[in-house]
């Protein structure tokens, strides 16, 4: 196979999500740079928190100076916390109409598809733009349900307010880690949804979180709540525009998924490659009840992202497929964790990496079976294909096994594009090239059919893109 | 002597709450009474040379210096990687540095074992050890171009004091060259035994391993196997049992730096009462590892709802011609077996002996030489 060929392999097109909108002062406040005690208190005011959040920012806060940066993981040196600010938002209020929101906005919506995706396809849709929603809206026919999916700034202080700070940071507390503590002081943005008992939510809800202002950095609050036996699938989607100074997004996901409730969270991120990407994600399962995540990393400087299930009731299950694609200058490690608790849990990893052009993907998973989690089951797959001797691929998967009664079985490979099968492609007539971009997309093919078909489609044509050089 | 160490260390960090990352050992007021391991035979055709200092024995490896100095230049290492590879030990072991100090701080003599070019020792040299006290040895083996070997190292003892037993071996495996190494640890319940094994393999030479951990307190094993050479590979074959409240913590590494080498390791083992197990086994591509194959299985049989088993089979890659595979088993003794096994008269007890027995039998039928298997034999029907 010609070594040419290998290198024409370029970085992902990014041309759709990396166009740029000046934010000047008139239009934009922009909090100065760094994480202090004023800064806190400053976005805090601003955002009217009632006083126990505002206390809960400061402490979270003294945490964050406190604790250690994670020792183990990509380096992180190149992302200046003073340089971060920590908070940027519109002058205009959020909308509940497209027409509504300031014309430059809604033009950054609109050429990512977003009004386009909520007219066809989605039940509501949530769009944050720097540190605050612009927009947010819910079908009629769904909130009629009783659903409710609002920005979290609203939640914190309105009708949900008590559910709120019942559950906000209490799957994710900030003695977690170091982002999870910053998280807690800088938060802002983000969504809140409550399914209520028995409802099943046909067609999904999106979120989507745009970047735009250059060096500072996005911290949205998800908390989700699918109550017992409802369902509901979420998406979730990211973009910036590039450039040269670090940009940082330590967002946080909380999901309770009640007794027979189900909840899909499907995430496409493509940020751009000047983001650090320090994301918390967790999910409660109670008895008989389903987490299933879709995952798909496609941007970021470095990533560092593992989606965390706590498999607390009796007969609870999680699926995670994900699919992390490592091109030139990334170093995104990702993974998944989960913690089995209840009796006859199960859990289902599967997981494709691709690295090229001098990209590093890290695939890094737990598995945790406690002595109470008889019965329980774990599979791991992990496959990674390296496109080119530059590049690199890790598997580092980890399990903690407490009860003899468990069922764990993992499986690892790397290797690359088997000559084999490109041959076999060509002697049938097909190209080298596209034999090889084939070849890809059916490595690819058992996460991209668990994405919603538009998502499947944009992601077979960023690998066949790829393949061909035309990126 | 007092040493704080930490040892085992995992090639990329993790997680810290995984405590995986490597074990720590704190060795205090050590005195160590006796040389570990004591030869108890020596083919003909073999070299031997006991007493030999540290420094004497770093002449052997100074050609193997310049070669790993050169090494690891403009690489791009895993997430979260250790700074012991490479740097602190030249010639890396699977415990690490660590367990350098200890053994330069004992001043115990280093124990050389090699035969000429060529050769072919049929017999197997046996060193023996365990006893009374504490005990600390180290071993130099070099098989030398196209020469093959087989050194078995017998660690036993009754005693119930509390002891430690310290084993640092370094290997060097020429030009198409074959060493056999077998270590079977049966040491008495209060000893923390700390095994240390590290070494290298040139062009065509062939390393296979066969190890069987089953006494001890705590047992520390650590195995690196570097493929410096090209087609160079190795074979590794782990099985032990750990029972009462018995710890074992095993890093394998096996660093793949030549053209098409190959390597294959099998974890096999059992944990019954409150025993606790660590595995780590990493599958290590360096860049120019071209169409070189690695495999590790680790199959655990799990026998008590007390025991605690961490497993983490790390594969980093740096070259894309390759190919590397890991697959885990972890769980009880299957409920379909069980019950063809009482279909067939046996009854559960029984069926539970004979398919712990099989597990282990599978490795110790490695051990080439009859009176240590019959012994391995003999213990595992007591401990069963």
């Amino acid at each position: 196979m010609s070594e040419d060929l290998k290198k024409s392999v370029s970085d992902i097109n990014q041309s759709m999500y990396d166009f740029k909108d000046e934010e000047n002062e008139q239009d934009f406040y922009r909090e100065k740079a760094g994480f202090t005690r004023e800064i806190i208190e400053n976005i805090s005011r601003e955002k009217k928190d009632p006083d126990w959040m505002r206390e809960f920012r400061l402490k979270c806060l003294d945490l964050y100076n406190k604790m250690d940066m994670p020792d183990w993981g990509p380096d992180t040196d190149g992302l200046d916390m003073d340089l971060i600010s920590s908070y940027v938002r519109s002058k205009s209020d959020m909308k509940g109409k497209w027409d509504e929101v300031p014309e430059d906005i809604k033009n950054t919506f609109e050429k990512l598809g977003i009004p386009q995706a909520e007219r066809e396809s989605l039940a509501g849709v949530g769009a944050q733009y720097d540190s605050e929603l612009v927009y947010h809206n819910v079908k009629d026919e769904v909130a009629a349900q009783g659903v409710v999916y609002t920005d979290f700034e609203s939640a914190v202080t309105g009708e949900y307010a008590d559910m709120v700070r019942e559950h906000f940071m209490k799957l994710v507390p900030p003695t977690d880690h170091k982002y999870a503590a910053l998280h807690g002081a800088v938060w802002s943005g983000g969504s809140f949804v409550y399914v209520p008992k028995g409802v099943k939510v046909e067609i999904p809800l999106q979120s989507y979180f745009r970047l735009n202002a250059a060096g500072a950095g996005q911290f949205e609050h998800t908390l989700i709540i699918v109550d017992e036996g409802a369902d509901l699938h979420f998406i979730e989607g990211c973009s910036a525009p590039k450039y040269n100074v670090a940009n940082l997004h330590a967002g946080c996901v909380e999901l309770y998924v009640r007794k027979n409730a189900r909840l899909r969270y499907s995430t496409i991120e493509n940020w751009s490659k000047n983001m650090y990407n320090l994301n918390t994600k967790r999910a409660y399962v109670e008895e008989g009840g389903v987490m299933e995540w879709v995952s798909g990393s496609f941007g970021s400087h470095t990533s560092y992202l593992y989606p965390m299930t706590i498999l607390q009731g009796d007969r609870s299950r999680m699926e995670y497929t994900g699919i992390t694609f490592a091109g030139g200058g990334q170093n995104l490690d990702t993974g998944a964790k989960v913690v089995h608790n209840g009796k006859y849990t199960s859990s289902i990893i599967n997981t494709k990496s691709i690295s090229k052009d001098g990209g590093i993907g890290t695939y890094r998973s737990s598995v945790t079976i406690n002595a109470s989690a008889q019965h329980a089951k774990s599979s791991i797959s992990c496959d990674s294909l390296m496109l080119d001797s530059i590049s690199r691929s890790d598997t580092i998967p980890g399990m903690d096994i407490r009860t003899n009664d468990a069922d764990v079985g993992h499986e690892a490979k790397i290797g690359r594009i088997s000559d084999d099968a490109v041959f076999y492609l060509m002697s049938r007539g097909i190209k080298e090239e596209d034999a090889r971009a084939m070849i890809v997309s059916g490595f690819a093919d058992p996460v991209s059919k668990e994405l919603p078909l538009e998502y499947a489609v944009e992601m077979n044509n960023l690998i066949k893109l790829e393949m061909s050089g035309n990126g | 002597m007092n040493i704080d160490m930490q040892v085992n260390k995992l090639p990329a960090r993790t997680y810290r709450w995984l405590k995986l990352n490597g074990e720590k050992v704190a060795v205090k007021d050590a005195s160590f009474d006796r040389t570990s391991l004591r030869v108890s035979n020596i083919p003909t055709g073999v070299t031997l040379v006991e007493g030999m200092s540290l420094e004497e024995s770093d002449e052997f490896f100074e050609d193997l210096h310049k070669i790993c100095e050169s090494r690891d230049a403009d690489e791009a290492l895993p997430n979260g990687d250790n700074d012991h590879a490479g740097k602190s030990q030249l010639v890396r072991t699977g415990m690490g540095s660590d367990m350098d100090r200890l053994i330069e701080a004992s001043e115990c003599g280093v124990t050389y074992i090699s035969c000429g070019e060529g050769c072919e020792i049929a017999e197997p040299v046996v060193l023996s050890g365990g006893g009374d006290g504490s005990g600390v040895s180290s071993q130099l083996i070099r098989v030398p171009k196209g020469a093959s070997m087989t050194v078995i190292m017998d660690m036993y003892s009754q005693s119930e004091d509390q002891a430690l037993e310290a084993v640092s071996t370094r290997f060097l495996v020429e030009k198409d060259a074959f060493l056999k190494l077998v270590k079977v640890q049966m040491l008495g319940r209060q000893v923390t035994y700390l095994s240390d094994l590290g070494g290298m393999v040139l062009d065509g030479g062939r390393f296979e391993m066969v190890e069987m951990e089953l006494g001890a307190s705590k047992s520390y094993s650590g195995i690196c196997v570097n493929l410096m050479g090209d087609h160079s590979s190795s074979l590794v074959n782990t099985g032990y049992m750990a029972s009462g409240k018995q710890f074992y913590d095993f890093n394998y590494i096996a660093e793949q730096r030549g053209v098409k080498t190959d390597s294959e390791a099998v974890f096999r083992g059992v944990l019954t009462d409150k025993a606790t197990k660590n595995w780590r086994g990493s599958l290590d591509f360096r860049k120019g590892s071209k169409k070189s194959v690695g495999d590790e299985q680790e199959d655990t049989l799990l026998l008590s709802p007390e025991v605690i088993n961490r497993t983490i089979p790390l594969i980093l890659c740096g070259e894309e011609d390759v190919d590397g595979h890991h697959g885990a088993s972890i769980g009880q003794l299957s409920d379909d077996m069980l019950f063809y096994m009482e279909s067939r008269g046996i009854d559960k007890e029984e069926a539970r002996k004979i398919m712990i027995r099989a597990r282990l039998d599978s490795i110790a039928r490695m051990i080439p030489e009859g009176k240590l298997r019959n012994h391995v034999s003999r213990y595992l029907d007591e401990a069963i």
